[in-house]
């Protein structure tokens, strides 16, 4: 323990930082306040990824940067069921570099061009089933199915299983972190299964129940991976899918079947969780800030304006801590780092750094420079950036469009969930 | 901050470091008449910056999360 009492205090917060609980989320930005500027470099216990745990803007992007030292492969807190790693997330340069390459022509600022029309489209059908409603739940209605729907196309998934692949997406992200239809899917896969869930007092399902319905669900969504790939290899299409069995890694094999399912899902939960998740923080806010709302919907037809704009939202609403492994020995700005240690590069405590961001926490829509961390740096660079920018503005502007105002509703109050964290339930009212 | 002062007038030339450059993008949003991306790289329009360009170029520059953009003295 510290003498210094600010130190103490920050050494408390490192102490009970724990990420996978809901109730993390209502002193988030505090807790990362503190850390940053007493204890940067901090050693956390608790939640899902013990170890360091970096707060300040120019460590994150120097452990971003440096792929070598901080090892994504090692780093990758792997399925117990499948021990199977994701890719390209979950793998190192060369071996990401190859695997990349094979990926990036349908994710190209040019590619997603060539979807806006459907895109667009995509959101009126979305909010022509329930945004003339005095008041509506948007997480379900729109934020859930709006990327899947994206995803759908993209891949080449039959958009009828959108519902199940929500689903799919919820039990194995959202079982055990406060987000209600997560639990509510995985109890009746527990049912199904005649496994006890272990609530605790909390409600919260045992991590041993967890593994065995996370299990049964993720070989579900690998068995439908593999019928879609049956049903390409026999009959190829304009598709992400057919591109995948058609691709060469290095221009010399064909992907093994392996490969194809650690890239098929490393996309599902790529595209599927984090857009829903910034819409849902981002219209929350708007609920509650007219003020930045009306601020943002003049300048929403303008394309240089909005392009700003959604890049402070989305500095504003990170979502993911970037987890590496440290592959030696080595000092670490004072810190000693050993081979093997876990490394949590916190993206959404860097954004908020007044090193780099003057007046972090306020939301000022022509923030120039603006070189948030919210999509990653370095190789392993958000390989979905220009489709997620493409579906935030296209939502935001439609959306706001049709319904300009409104506000949350006191007896439905938002409710949202931790660890990859995002909105599960807003109820909005127009006003 | 040193980049933040500098005054960028047209003729200038820019400079891109394609090893730094992931991709992001953000300069070709910015200033589409000076930077496109392809295969996840930046490639310059323009070698210098165009006349009437002068603060979308400096505003691209500014923005790239790997500060793989430089402008300097023709």
């Amino acid at each position: 323990m510290s003498d210094d009492p600010m130190v103490a205090r920050a050494q408390e917060v490192a102490r009970n930082l724990d990420r996978s609980v809901a109730k993390f989320l209502l002193t988030e930005y505090d807790d990362y306040d503190v850390l940053r500027e007493h204890l940067p470099i901090a050693r956390t216990e608790k939640g899902q990824s013990p170890g360091w745990f970096l707060t300040r803007y120019e460590h994150c992007v120097q452990a971003l940067k440096d792929f070598e030292t901080f090892s994504s492969e090692a780093g990758q807190v792997k399925s117990s069921e499948t021990n199977r790693r994701w890719i390209p997330q979950g793998v190192d340069p060369p071996e990401h570099t190859a695997y990349r390459h094979i990926l990036h022509e349908r994710f190209t600022p040019k590619a997603i061009d060539r979807m806006d029309g459907d895109i667009t489209h995509w959101v009126n059908t979305l909010l022509d089933r329930f945004v003339e409603e005095p008041e509506f739940e948007f997480i379900e209605a729109f934020a859930d199915p709006f990327p899947v729907t994206v995803f759908c196309q993209l891949m080449g998934f039959p958009t009828d299983t959108l519902e199940q692949l929500v689903e799919w997406k919820n039990i194995m992200l959202h079982t055990r972190d406060g987000h209600p239809r997560g639990r509510e899917a995985a109890l009746r896969v527990a049912a199904k299964l005649g496994i006890d869930p272990g609530l605790d007092a909390d409600g919260v399902i045992s991590l041993a129940a967890y593994q065995q319905i996370a299990g049964a669900t993720s070989r579900a969504l690998y068995g439908y991976f593999q019928r879609l790939l049956d049903e390409r290899r026999a009959e190829p299409r304009d598709d992400l899918i057919s591109d995948l069995l058609a691709a060469r890694y290095n221009g010399e094999r064909p992907l093994s079947q392996n490969e194809l399912e650690d890239t098929m899902i490393l996309l599902f939960f790529g595209g599927l969780d984090t857009v829903s998740s910034v819409l849902g923080f981002i219209l929350r806010d708007f609920a509650t800030l007219p003020d930045k709302r009306r601020e943002f919907m003049a300048l929403m037809d303008d394309d240089m304006a909005v392009g700003d704009a959604i890049e402070e939202l989305l500095r504003l609403n990170t979502i993911v801590t970037q987890p590496r492994r440290c592959t030696r020995d080595m000092a670490f700005n004072g810190t000693e780092f050993r081979a093997g240690d876990l490394i949590n590069i916190s993206c959404p405590a860097g954004n908020r750094d007044p090193r780099e961001f003057e007046a972090p926490a306020e939301m000022r829509f022509d923030r120039s420079p603006n070189r948030h961390l919210t999509f990653g740096l370095g190789r392993h660079r958000c390989l979905g950036i220009h489709l997620a920018r493409r579906e935030l503005k296209t939502a935001l502007r439609l959306f706001l469009k049709r319904c300009p105002d409104f506000e949350l509703i006191a007896a439905r109050p938002p409710i949202a969930f931790a660890q990859m964290k995002g909105v599960a339930e807003l109820w909005l009212r127009r006003t | 901050m040193v980049e933040t002062n500098l005054i960028v007038r047209a003729g200038m030339r820019v400079i891109v470091d394609v090893e730094a450059c992931q991709g992001h993008g953000r300069c070709r949003l910015i200033s589409p008449a000076l930077f496109d991306i392809e295969n996840e790289k930046v490639v310059l329009l323009s070698e210098s910056v165009p006349v009437g360009g002068e603060k979308s170029a400096k505003h691209g520059m500014l923005s790239c999360p790997e500060r793989a953009i430089s402008i300097v003295e023709g």
